[in-house]
């Protein structure tokens, strides 16, 4: 007898009766996960070879596309256990004492690997340490087999000194190793420290001795890539993602479009054109465009006539994306959320409970969102500076994934109108300055109601598309320790800088719900989550 | 009256009747497209340019290549020198034509080359290409030189794919494979035309010079070993080229079976309406049990399912007993403000757009809905992941099902919104030397027909 099925209410995803519980998400969801075995991603490489910040954004990016993931950096373990770094002495081969320290911080690492994916829902760990011996490597090895994780290794290679002296500048000579140092003396050490590593280096080689191991050699910054032994689904996604990545500076501008006509309604979804405000807004959008005076500046739009509208006062060819369009509101379309209550009270309250994963019916949910725009992220990656003319929920998905915000916070993002989102890629993480062209518009934006309760009980689930944050890792480390300059010092949440934070440094407890824009510092502030 | 930055009225803008793609009102040149379905990544024409000893998989590799780039919009055509050469060379005797001190052969196979050169020129200039596939062995620096300074003279974008593979049972398989079919060697016995063919590649191999990982590093390449056992990758420059490498990444030779059917007749299909979201109607729950028994009958190895979100498939998926994976990538096409409707009430309400369809149904957008060109650009993970897999059972919907026939046997935009799939019958793909072999299966349930055939003009 077949089962039968029903509905979720929140997914809209059909299951079978038996299985269903009221509001419990399903484990198949938008894209399958093809039940992918767990996967440790092995760093490989010499100090300053720009191991972390692939590490990190690797993590950034599978979080988004639903892999609970979390990277397990040695070098904090050993921060943890030797309060302070004197020089680059602690690296000699020949330094015992420190050697043993090293090898007690990887295991403890290895331990918290194990934990993480055995015990706390992690699907990928990636381990980041230098590796560069094949002793070590074989450790890892051995680990992987012993619980069954699969192991792929990214190795970068990079022997160009001017890029290896600009990542020391960019990250090293900051770090909490270096913190009562001036910047030379940082510069120098670091690079003696380099020097203990580089005898005992043993790259991985894929004609003999590594030739059955799955990894990515990642050569002079992207400019040759030699791949080995991919076995599955994500180390295939993996490699596609590291082959589209590039460090050259650039800026990527987000906003929605002009106000709308349905926007002065309060109506959702629809494909209205602009209101006069969205039309000034074009007009003072184009002018800014002009200011910011970047160098082949892309334009994206969508393929609603409201962002096509907006697009066509700046004068420039644009790209239409139909994977921009925003979020299909299926039977509720073009509704407003009064109508939506009074006709869907079921519905309404279903969207509040789990904005993320409510897909309305006949349309789509956050989650559907990020599945489609997809394309559009590793597009974005390739690109240099782009604007793109977008919708709030669209907008939302983008700005979650280059500001590491989780599927809870996602939903709830202040993309305002006419509010020109200028996204800079910083050291590990990204500069944000929101720049309001001074153009009045509705406020689109619902709170979060108070009623639902937060909490990431709700969002462990095995084997679903759900952003987590990158995690922090367990051990306590300071604030901010990777930027070129003072780390910023206990704020009042009010007045957080958003722009310096590498993303996983926000501190979780920050809320507010007004948009608070201050003017003091170099850079626009602005509070994005609640 | 709103103004433009430059200080010109507004335009207003208008949606392509077809399309629904929203562009500046430009009176008559309402046909001219600004915006298309997706953003237009290539600028220069793009060769790519195969390297490799004989019977390596280059022909195989620039077939599917070709056909993959054709089927997600990007017009791409193959240029196989070999052919040119049985063109010229009416009778093909043996090896020794190969032989590199035979000058009179030479010369022929050189002029072969600028042919197809030439007629790369032609298609990227006169027919609106935009990728070429240059298949030859190109195995000497001589002969990639003269392409490079070819590509530099006219503006085109050079991408080269080498495969290098030594293990003599693959070599013999591929032989097996495709050359004894080969016109070269019909009329030959088997034995006769392996030892033949073995002779041949040896006439290459003194003369090869690999890609140089060192001299050509400002080349743009992929080297694939060992039938993708390895990959080297070097400077890739542009979107094309990267889509090029991730698909190259993820196709495998490995014998398996893909089999595409719908979902059971449901309850629409029996009202004629099209689309929405019902369930299977009795027959189409036989259906199911019938797909259960056959797919058991088949004894497939490691069967992956896979379904849509939409409660007809997921029904006939549960009838198999076995996991099942949803795709919202696998919904039926979103036929907008016509969903539910009826073709009759569809032609009675929305008359301009019924005949719209019928125009360019490939490229029609339903209001509000999709176009098949459209459903291509969302299925495109699925046959990525296609690719990767082995057998897999794919139980979807019409319009789905076209597209991804269209994507295995090769079907252009045009005919790929008539293809033939029936409810109740399964098709089975199975890939054979360059292309595929369907056996469709009626599983013997009767159901109704929802084909609409190609208005006679």
């Amino acid at each position: 007898m077949p089962r039968e099925l029903t509905q979720n209410r929140i997914q809209k995803i059909w299951v079978p009766t038996k299985d269903d519980k009221p509001a419990a998400p399903r484990r198949a969801t938008g894209a399958p996960h093809f039940a992918n075995p767990q996967t440790v991603i092995v760093m490989v490489g010499l100090p300053a070879r720009g191991k972390t910040y692939i590490s990190k954004k690797l993590t950034r990016y599978l979080n988004w596309i639903g892999l609970p993931t979390k990277v397990f950096n040695v070098g904090e373990y050993r921060r943890e256990a030797v309060r302070n770094y004197s020089s680059f002495d602690f690296f000699k081969p020949d330094n015992e004492c420190a050697v043993k320290i090293r090898q007690q911080c990887a295991l403890a690492a290895l331990r918290d690997v194990k934990s993480y994916l055995k015990d706390e829902g992690g699907h990928v760990a990636v381990f980041d340490a230098t590796n560069t011996t094949r002793e070590r490597r074989d450790m890892i090895l051995t680990f992987g087999n012993e619980n069954g994780f699969k192991i792929f290794f990214i190795e970068s290679v990079c022997d160009d000194p001017s890029v290896i002296a600009s990542n020391i500048m960019e990250v090293k000579v900051s770090c909490p190793d270096y913190r009562d140092c001036n910047k030379t003396d940082a510069m120098l050490d670091f690079q003696r420290r380099i020097e203990c590593y580089k005898t005992s280096y043993q790259p991985l080689d894929p004609d003999r001795h590594d030739k059955d191991l799955s990894f990515i050699k990642v050569i002079d910054v992207g400019r040759k890539f030699l791949v080995n032994r991919i076995q599955d689904h994500i180390q295939s996604k993996i490699v596609y993602y590291l082959m589209n990545i590039h460090i050259q500076p650039r800026t990527i501008y987000l906003c929605r479009h002009g106000e709308s006509t349905d926007n002065l309604e309060g109506r959702l979804g629809g494909d209205s054109g602009l209101s006069p405000r969205g039309k000034q807004f074009s007009v003072a959008l184009a002018r800014f465009v002009e200011e910011q005076q970047q160098q082949d500046l892309k334009v994206w739009t969508s393929q609603l006539c409201r962002s096509i509208q907006t697009a066509e006062h700046l004068g420039v060819p644009y790209e239409q994306w139909k994977a921009l369009n925003e979020i299909d509101a299926g039977i509720c379309e073009e509704m407003t959320y009064d109508e939506m209550k009074e006709k869907f009270p079921e519905e309404f309250a279903l969207r509040d409970e789990d904005k993320y994963y409510y897909r309305y019916p006949a349309g789509e949910s956050y989650q559907d969102l990020v599945q489609r725009v997809e394309p559009v992220i590793m597009e974005l990656e390739r690109q240099a500076n782009v604007l793109v003319i977008c919708h709030q929920a669209v907008m939302r998905c983008l700005l979650a994934y280059f500001l590491d915000k989780s599927a809870d916070e996602m939903a709830y993002l202040k993309c305002p109108l006419h509010t020109v989102l200028k996204l800079t890629p910083v050291a590990y993480g990204c500069k944000v300055e929101s720049i309001s062209l001074n153009v009045d518009a509705v406020n689109t934006h619902r709170d979060r109601p108070e009623e639902v309760k937060r909490g990431p009980g709700t969002l462990i689930r095995r084997n679903s598309v759900t952003p987590l944050t990158s995690p922090e890792s367990i051990i306590k480390k300071p604030r901010i320790d990777d930027l070129d300059e003072a780390p910023i010092q206990e704020m009042p949440p009010s007045v957080s800088s958003l722009a310096l934070c590498s993303p996983s440094h926000l501190p979780l407890t920050l809320t507010g719900k007004n948009l608070r824009r201050s003017s003091s510092g170099r850079h626009d502030v602005l509070q994005l989550c609640q | 009256m709103a103004l433009t930055a430059d200080g010109s009225e507004q335009k207003e803008l208008t949606q392509t009747p077809l399309l629904k793609i929203w562009v500046p009102w430009m009176g008559c040149n309402l046909n001219r497209r600004r915006g298309s379905s997706v953003p237009q990544f290539c600028n220069s024409p793009t060769m790519i340019v195969m390297v490799g000893l004989p019977a390596r998989g280059k022909t195989y590799i620039s077939k599917k290549l070709t056909r993959y780039l054709n089927w997600i919009g990007v017009p791409t055509k193959m240029f196989n020198v070999g052919q040119y050469r049985r063109e010229a060379v009416k009778i093909y005797k043996n090896f020794e034509f190969f032989k590199q001190d035979n000058e009179e052969a030479m010369n022929i196979r050189k002029a072969c080359a600028a042919a197809a050169l030439k007629d790369v020129t032609a298609y990227f200039t006169k027919e609106q290409g935009q990728v070429a596939v240059f298949d030859a062995t190109n195995t000497t620096c001589e002969r990639r030189a003269i392409i490079l300074n070819f590509a530099k003279e006219k503006g085109y974008k050079v991408f080269f794919v080498e495969s290098i593979c030594e293990d003599p049972e693959i070599i013999a398989e591929n032989i097996k494979q495709v050359k004894f079919g080969s016109p070269d060697y019909v009329d030959r016995d088997i034995e006769e035309a392996m030892e033949d063919f073995v002779q041949r590649i040896e006439c290459y191999r003194a003369s090869y010079t690999s890609i140089d990982d060192d001299k050509d590093r400002k080349l743009s390449y992929i080297k694939i070993f060992d039938v993708g056992s390895r990959y080297l990758v070097n400077q890739v420059q542009d979107h094309i080229q990267s889509r090029i490498v991730y698909y190259l990444m993820n196709i495998h030779v490995t014998p398996r079976s893909i089999y595409l059917t719908r979902h059971g007749e449901s309850e629409l299909n029996l009202l004629g309406r099209i689309g929405g979201d019902s369930g299977l109607s009795p027959r189409g729950q036989k259906y199911a049990n019938a797909l259960a028994i056959f797919i058991k009958s088949q004894n497939i190895k490691d069967l992956k399912v896979w379904t849509s979100h939409m409660k007809r498939t997921i029904q006939t998926a549960e009838a198999l007993g076995v996991q099942y994976e949803q795709w919202k990538a696998l919904n039926e096409i979103d036929a907008g403000v016509c969903e539910e409707l009826t073709y009759e009430e569809i032609q009675r309400d929305f008359p301009s757009e019924f005949a719209l369809r019928d125009q360019d149904k490939y490229r029609y957008r339903y209001p509000k809905g999709e176009s098949y060109e459209d459903m291509v650009h969302r299925l495109e993970p699925v046959i990525m992941e296609l690719e990767r897999q082995e057998n897999v059972l794919v139980i979807c919907h019409q319009a789905i099902m076209r597209c991804l026939l269209a994507y295995f046997l090769d079907k252009p935009g045009d005919e790929l919104p008539y293809l033939r799939c029936p409810l109740h019958t399964t098709l089975k793909l199975t890939p054979v030397a360059y292309g595929c072999k369907v056996e469709p299966f009626f599983l013997n349930i009767e159901a109704v027909n929802t084909h609409r055939e190609r208005p006679v003009k």
